[in-house]
């Protein structure tokens, strides 16, 4: 457990509190009105996770000496990312699905456009074919059922719903004992009529079947996508709403009066019982916290463009803050599968500093990854079982980490079984033992170096104008170097020892949103009065529903957003449209913005106006501002300890080991000021500072590492 | 044929054997010998020459469309009939040599 | 090849153009050869990797700028970098027989170039021309010199399909043309792009002949900016490493690949495969079939392809050498090649083709080409892979690389065109055919409905996109019982589809294929054949009455009307909204003997409908009962009267 302030809070004070819940540890970050924050750190219950949040909760109000009951009844949020949804999709437990379709069509999320062997599979591997392969289906086939209904791409009735017929399809899915239904019907996003009638046909035969509509959870067009949302959606649905039920009312019980706020994929927070009817859109909201902490920290740090970046052992996730907003898409993917999803764009790329190297036997070239040796069997320093050198292996050997300091002293390192298993590729590669750890790091910083240009470039950004901030036990390890490579002038560590309950913190600072799609595609010129109903719609159900989680009216903003693309081309921009009715100037005004962003985006001249115009789907984005943890800044009193600690440590530049001081979390004060080559340890997390850089800890215990190369 | 000694196996059906010092094919199955490697065993297979359509059960009868007289021809093992190789092919055309080791 | 052709006339004019291993460049253009040999084994994997990440950031930069269906859903393009001769060092992962082709143009240019107008720093060649080294004239090359103080250090260059190049035909697919000059006219390369910028004069030229002169200007700006971004961040890598380091990079990425293929084919005995395979019907009112034959010889470290036997050049389905050798490549890239990232130079160097000019698949000058890119390179690719993988079956592990030939082994074209349901034109090319099937392996079943293995980033359309896209309502799309050939281990299913015109009177549509009365997917080792491409049509039914009465019909045999197939080359069809279409798409291929087949895998494949009971007994010979299980007794009894069938029906050997 790691304590920042010792808070000495008012007995009447408010708290706001974020908890996230990993793989290995439960977080908690408590903030209160002062700004002061308190974190807590347990181990996940992976099988309860409940208990390991109650757990983590009440390791807060420990530590604040209050009991739990006083925290839990002063908290005015609590905020929580769960993974509960994920682990049922790895871990492939999630519900029996049946999937209502429409006749003729039920095979599509079969089919999977012809690319489920090969979507999200990594490039290098797309042509081994043997390999290759559908995945497990979400929904089996003998599990689907048709309906006789036919909807055109008007939303006109072509052939009215069946209901005796629908009814008799639904018992058979029924029959089968399935714990959820899906239902999913063609063009439904534009006419949801079926598709409600047959929900309500669920509900009467079977209450407590959990259902999903594909215009409630994902009315855009494209029905394998939206099949694959509405099915996902009832996959996950019965075990989050479970768990989400039982953390309710173990917190009501303990003495909180409010709804739980759960994070979404979408950037933002639901009430919990909502988020138990759309628990699709829980997955990935761990990553997602992380990257709102990271618009939260870059907005006071008046940073507007942050490549964020979480290393760990195993995982490499990636995720862009541009013009002070997260990144969004409106598509993700679980293992093969491509959905309909509002969602804070997160990449998962699979390098960690459990990435194993190998010497190719017949390039003789240097490898790193991409097999990971995870966290178990892990790194060969770990002695959990693993021989294989690793990018942890290198850093040790190279003196980045301290074999006795590793994650605040809490696992012992073995340096000999690290130099080990990195002679046996040095020998392999005919170079010694320093040249070959330095070469396993520097050729995986140069591989992630590469992974985030292409993402970033691919969005149609500069990484040059981007910070970089570094959480994840091994990314401060490597954030500098990574940042030359970018040309990105300040690396950022967020929060010193918060950085280690990053995703907590995050979701401490969410607010809540609701998002709101609707497809109807357009061709210019738009119908604007056709636009405005649609939008004032949407924006009316926001009101409503942020109203009945009880924010006024000034604390609910409404934004209203359009996809835009030119015919017969593919790249949709999402613009902001003003509010109000929606004119032919209007309409104008939203095909300049479009041109305007799509030339921003993609090039000067890449525009293609002559093909004319289409708007393919409108949402609105309904936010109720939440109360934002205001951080305490402390006054950068700039003091030094008399004297650091040091050790040799190695400077690829000058291909040698170098003495560098040492610094400890605790040593650190506002303004203080370390200039590399300088290492940095922290409770979760070594922090290197590369000569020709300079680390700064500022008002808020952030450390910002400046780099003399790329001046920003 | 049993002192035989397999050389390498090829495909599903046929392998590749010495014997008295000359490589032939034979029947992965059953071993019957399927004649010298440099030859075409198809030639030491049985042969069924059959209309198109029995090609697949969805495949019709070519002359809706073209002229030319299109047949499937099957090559079975003699010894245990498993089925070979089949050919699509121009009725007069020679049998394709598919396989001819060196 | 032999020598003596080679330097008369294969030369890009009459004939394809094959470069010798040595190629004649003027002294006027320096090329850059230094090469550093001790590269260590660190920064070998930083550069390498750093060139992979620049050609694809080449790739991603087309897509960007284009913005096209062809580039995005159909990835109907390919980036490279190429050694200052012209050898490949990177190929991307698009579309795979792009791989035959860069090199050659990049060759030519040297060759014919060099000395007049010159290649100097700042240019970039522009080509579509057949004979130099494209599929058909409707992809196009851009090729761009990267120097280094005065001498070419590498190129980069990409291939891109545009929209339209003019032809008789909108899209540039000319099933109708009798010579090259009643199509896009092809041209070989020409300095379209210098100091960096298009020549005005040039580009007008071009885009003169193009229905959609806009979308090709913009195409045009996307290759360039490919190459733009491609070539500054090599000169970038240079520049921080030395030209010698990074070409030592180059080299050894090639000869690694060489090594890695080399390796592989030490594991496999000499010898020659081949294989024969019929396209049809060579353009409209035509009812003959076309031998187009393959063989691969195996010397030492050499494979040697030969197209030798194939019918004389005729009608609208021919392709020249750069497909031909495109096609090879497919199955090169992906059986021996797959973890080698796109480096296929050193593979090259090990490959050569003789082939046999003036045929339909090495056609010479003015041979139509425009539908090389559906017809003809497609025949070749499923060639290849028979070919290849009963080479790769003489060993067992390498017997695990191939697959059979995949579904849509030839595209059943259906192109539409009328009046939208706003009364405005309207015209598209079904892309439902992307959703393919892949064949059988060795060792398990190929994959239903999964996509083109030689197109792996493509996808197929939503039923509600093209429904967006056409004024037609689909009845059904489905995967097609049976349409996997029959095998040990059975093909990958493929899609049967079906539609009427919906708010709108009429769609004039018009169909091209082969593959309709031949199939084309050919089982390997015993393994039957997937089906082939089927266009139904059922003229003046009751479907609407069936709309009206609130039944979506799913069965052509439930209609009345006329019900008839469609040639597989028809145009000036009038689809009324009492006409319903329905489009099977060619299955993929089986391998192994039906009656091998695990009669539990049967029973599986009865209960998820994915077989039909009557194919079940009839090819696999496999009974079951009434609650879907094997019946043991029966499927032996069956199976043995399938071998007595053998026995009494077959001729023994002579």
């Amino acid at each position: 457990m790691a304590v920042i302030d010792t808070l000495s809070t008012p007995s009447d004070s408010r708290f706001v509190c974020g908890i996230d819940i990993g793989g290995t540890f439960t977080d908690c970050a408590v903030v209160d009105e002062t700004g002061r924050m308190v974190t807590a750190k347990v181990p996940s219950t992976p099988d309860r996770p409940a208990e390991a949040f109650m757990d983590a909760l009440a390791a807060s109000a420990a530590t604040m000496g209050v009991p739990l009951g006083d925290l839990l009844a002063r908290c005015d949020q609590l905020m929580h990312g769960t993974t509960v949804a994920t682990n049922a999709v790895v871990q492939k437990r999630g519900a029996k699905v049946g999937l209502v379709a429409t006749l003729g069509h039920g095979e599509a999320i079969l089919h999977m456009r012809g690319a489920g062997r090969t979507t999200g599979v990594n490039i290098e591997r797309m042509l081994d074919i043997p390999s290759s392969g559908k995945p497990e289906p979400l929904v089996p086939r003998a599990l689907i059922v048709e309906v006789v209904e036919r909807v055109d791409c008007d939303g006109d009735v072509v052939v009215p719903l069946d209901e005796a017929q629908a009814e008799a399809a639904v018992r058979r899915l029924l029959d089968q004992g399935v714990d959820a239904i899906a239902i999913s019907l063609l063009w439904a996003f534009l006419n949801p009529d079926h598709e409600q009638r047959i929900k309500a046909i669920i509900r009467r035969l079977a209450p407590d079947v959990y259902v999903t509509a594909s215009s409630d959870i994902a009315p855009v067009m494209g029905e394998y996508e939206r099949t694959v949302a509405t099915a996902l959606n009832s996959y996950v649905g019965p075990v989050t709403r479970g768990y989400l039920r039982d953390l309710s009312e173990r917190v009501t019980g303990a003495g909180y009066g409010r709804d739980v706020l759960i994070v979404e994929s979408t950037g933002g927070v639901v009430p919990a019982p909502r988020a138990g009817e759309e628990a699709s859109l829980t997955l990935g909201s761990g990553p997602v916290a992380g990257i709102i902490g990271t618009r939260f920290l870059a907005e006071a740090l008046g940073m507007p463009n942050v490549i964020a970046v979480d290393m760990g052992g195993t995982s490499f996730d990636l995720g862009l803050v541009r013009d002070g907003a997260p990144v969004t898409s409106d598509t993700a993917l679980v293992g093969q599968y491509q959905y309909h999803v509002p969602n804070v764009d997160v990449r998962s790329i699979g390098a960690g500093g459990g990435s194993i190297a190998s010497v190719d036997e017949i390039s003789g070239g240097l490898l790193v990854g991409p097999d990971s040796a995870g966290a178990v069997p892990g790194p060969a320093c770990y002695r959990r079982g693993g021989t294989e050198a690793t990018v942890t292996d290198a850093d040790l050997v190279l003196g980045y980490l301290d074999p006795a300091f590793f994650l605040g002293g809490r696992m012992a390192l073995d340096r000999r079984a690290a130099e080990e298993a990195i002679d046996r590729i040095a020998e392999q590669a005919g170079l010694d033992r320093t040249r070959t750890a330095a070469g396993i790091v520097k050729v995986v910083e140069f591989r992630m170096a590469d992974l985030i240009r292409t993402t970033t470039i691919e969005r149609g950004f500069d990484p040059r104008e981007f910070s970089l901030f570094v959480y994840g036990g091994a990314g401060p390890v490597h954030g500098v170097l990574l940042a030359r490579e970018l040309g990105i002038g300040t690396v950022v560590v967020p929060m010193g020892n918060a950085a280690g309950v990053w995703s907590a913190l995050g979701a401490a600072t969410s607010h809540v949103l609701f998002v709101y799609r609707q497809s109807d595609p357009q061709t210019a010129p738009f119908d604007g009065e056709r636009l405005t109903r649609a939008y004032r719609e949407m924006e009316e159900r926001g009101r409503r529903e942020l109203r009945d989680q009880g924010f006024s009216d000034e604390r609910i903003e409404i934004t209203r957003r359009a996809s835009i693309r030119y015919r017969y081309q593919i790249h949709e921009v999402e613009i902001e449209v003003a509010a109000g009715d929606i004119d032919e100037a209007g309409a104008q005004t939203m095909l300049d913005d479009f041109e305007r962003a799509y030339e921003a985006k993609y090039g000067k001249g890449t525009g293609f106006p002559a093909a004319g115009f289409e708007v393919t789907s409108l949402k609105v984005l309904a936010v109720g501002r939440l109360t934002q943890p205001e951080l305490a800044q402390r006054a950068r009193d700039g003091a030094r300890p008399d004297s650091f600690d040091s050790r040799e440590i190695y400077v690829p530049d000058e291909e040698r080991f170098v003495r560098a001081a040492v610094a400890h979390g605790r040593d650190l004060r506002p303004g203080m000021e370390i200039a590399g080559p300088a290492v940095i340890e922290l409770d979760w997390t070594t922090v290197v500072v590369q000569p020709g850089s300079r680390a700064e800890v500022d008002g808020l215990g952030n450390l910002i590492i400046r780099l003399e190369e790329n001046p920003s | 044929m049993a002192t035989a000694e397999v050389q390498f196996r090829l495909g599903e059906y046929l392998e590749v054997a010495a014997s008295d010092g000359e490589p032939r094919f034979r029947c992965a199955k059953c071993g019957h010998d399927l004649g010298p490697a440099s030859g075409n065993y198809k030639e030491h297979a049985l042969r069924r020459v059959a209309p198109l359509e029995e090609a697949g059960p969805l495949v019709g009868d070519p002359s809706r469309f073209i002229d030319d007289r299109m047949e499937i021809r099957q090559f079975f093992c003699p010894g245990c009939v498993t089925q070979l190789d089949t050919e699509i092919n121009r009725a007069g055309e020679p049998i394709i040599w598919d396989i001819e080791l060196h | 090849m032999t020598a003596s052709i080679a330097e008369t006339s294969w030369d890009g004019v009459g004939r394809s153009y094959i470069p010798d291993h040595e190629i004649r460049i003027s002294p006027a253009v320096a090329l850059h050869r230094e090469t550093a040999e001790d590269v260590d084994p660190i920064s070998y994997e930083v550069i390498r990797h750093n060139l992979w990440n620049i050609n694809e950031e080449h790739g991603s930069t087309i897509v960007k700028v284009s913005g096209s269906p062809i580039a995005v859903f159909a990835h109907d393009f390919n980036p490279s970098i190429l050694t200052e001769d012209g050898e490949f060092v990177f190929f991307g992962p698009y579309l795979q027989f792009h791989a035959g082709m860069l090199d050659l143009n990049v060759k030519w240019t040297l060759e014919n170039r060099s000395e007049h107008p010159g290649i100097r720093d700042g240019d970039m060649f522009f080509a579509n021309d057949p004979w130099v080294g494209t599929t058909h004239q409707q992809d196009a090359a851009m090729m761009c010199p990267v120097f280094w103080e005065g001498r070419i250090f590498c190129w980069v260059a990409n291939l891109l399909h545009f929209a339209d190049v003019g032809g008789g035909t909108p899209g540039s697919f000319c099933p109708e043309a009798n010579d090259v000059f009643e199509e896009p006219v092809p041209t070989p390369p020409l300095r379209m792009v210098e100091n960096g910028e298009i020549r005005p004069d040039l580009e007008a030229q071009f885009l003169r002949r193009s229905r959609l002169p806009e979308l090709c200007a913009l195409d045009l700006r996307a290759v360039v900016a490919g190459n733009t971004v491609a070539k500054n961040r090599i000169l970038a890598l240079v520049e921080r490493y030395g030209p010698g380091v990074v070409k030592g990079v180059m080299r050894r990425v090639i000869s690694a690949g060489e090594e890695r293929f080399v390796r592989r084919l030490e594991r496999l005995p000499d010898g020659v495969w081949r294989d024969v395979n019929f396209l049809e019907v060579a353009k409209t009112g035509d009812r003959r079939a076309y031998k187009i034959a393959l063989e691969v010889r195996k010397e030492g470290d050499r494979l040697i392809f030969s197209n030798r036997g194939t019918d004389p050049q005729t009608g609208a389905i021919n392709i020249t050498y750069a497909a031909l050798r495109g096609g090879i490549m497919c199955p090169i890239n992906a059986f021996f090649l797959h973890d080698s990232l796109y480096a296929i130079g050193g593979a090259l160097r090990h490959i050569d083709i003789e082939p046999e000019p003036g045929t339909i698949t090495c056609a010479d000058y003015p041979a139509a080409c425009s539908n090389g890119g559906s017809t003809g390179v497609h025949i070749v690719i499923g060639l290849a892979v028979n070919v290849l993988a009963k080479m790769l079956a003489c060993d067992t592990k390498m017997a695990r690389s191939f697959c059979c030939q995949g579904g849509a082994t030839q595209w059943p074209g259906a192109t539409m065109s009328g009046k939208d349901r706003r009364g405005n034109d309207f015209g598209a090319f079904l892309l439902d055919p992307m959703a393919g099937a892949i064949g059988a392996f060795s060792f398990r079943d190929g994959v239903d409905v999964g996509g083109l293995w030689f197109d792996a980033k493509g996808t197929a359309p939503n039923v509600e996109h093209n429904e967006w896209a056409s004024p037609a309502l689909f009845l059904y799309r489905r995967e097609k019982p049976d349409s996997g050939g029959a095998g040990k281990f059975r093909g990958g299913n493929s899609l049967e589809l079906a539609w009427v015109p919906h708010k709108t009177d009429v769609i004039m549509q018009t169909t091209t294929a082969c593959g309709c009365a031949i199939p084309t997917a050919r089982g390997l080792f015993g393994g039957l054949a997937g089906s082939p491409n089927r266009y139904d049509y059922v003229e003046g039914s009751d479907v609407q009455e069936r709309l009206r009465g609130g039944t979506v019909p799913q069965d052509l045999d439930e209609l009345r009307g006329r019900r008839r197939e469609l040639l597989p080359k028809e145009t000036g069809i009038a689809q009324t909204v009492h006409d319903v279409y329905q489009l099977a798409i060619s299955g993929a291929a089986g391998y192994g003997d039906p009656i091998d087949r695990d009669p539990e895998a049967v029973a599986r494949d009865l209960a998820a409908g994915l077989v039909t009971p009557e194919t079940a007994r009839r090819f696999y010979g496999v009974v079951v009962d009434a609650a879907g299980h094997v019946d043991e007794e029966a499927t032996a009894h069956r199976r043995e009267e399938i071998r007595e069938e053998r026995r009494a029906s077959a001729e023994r050997p002579s």
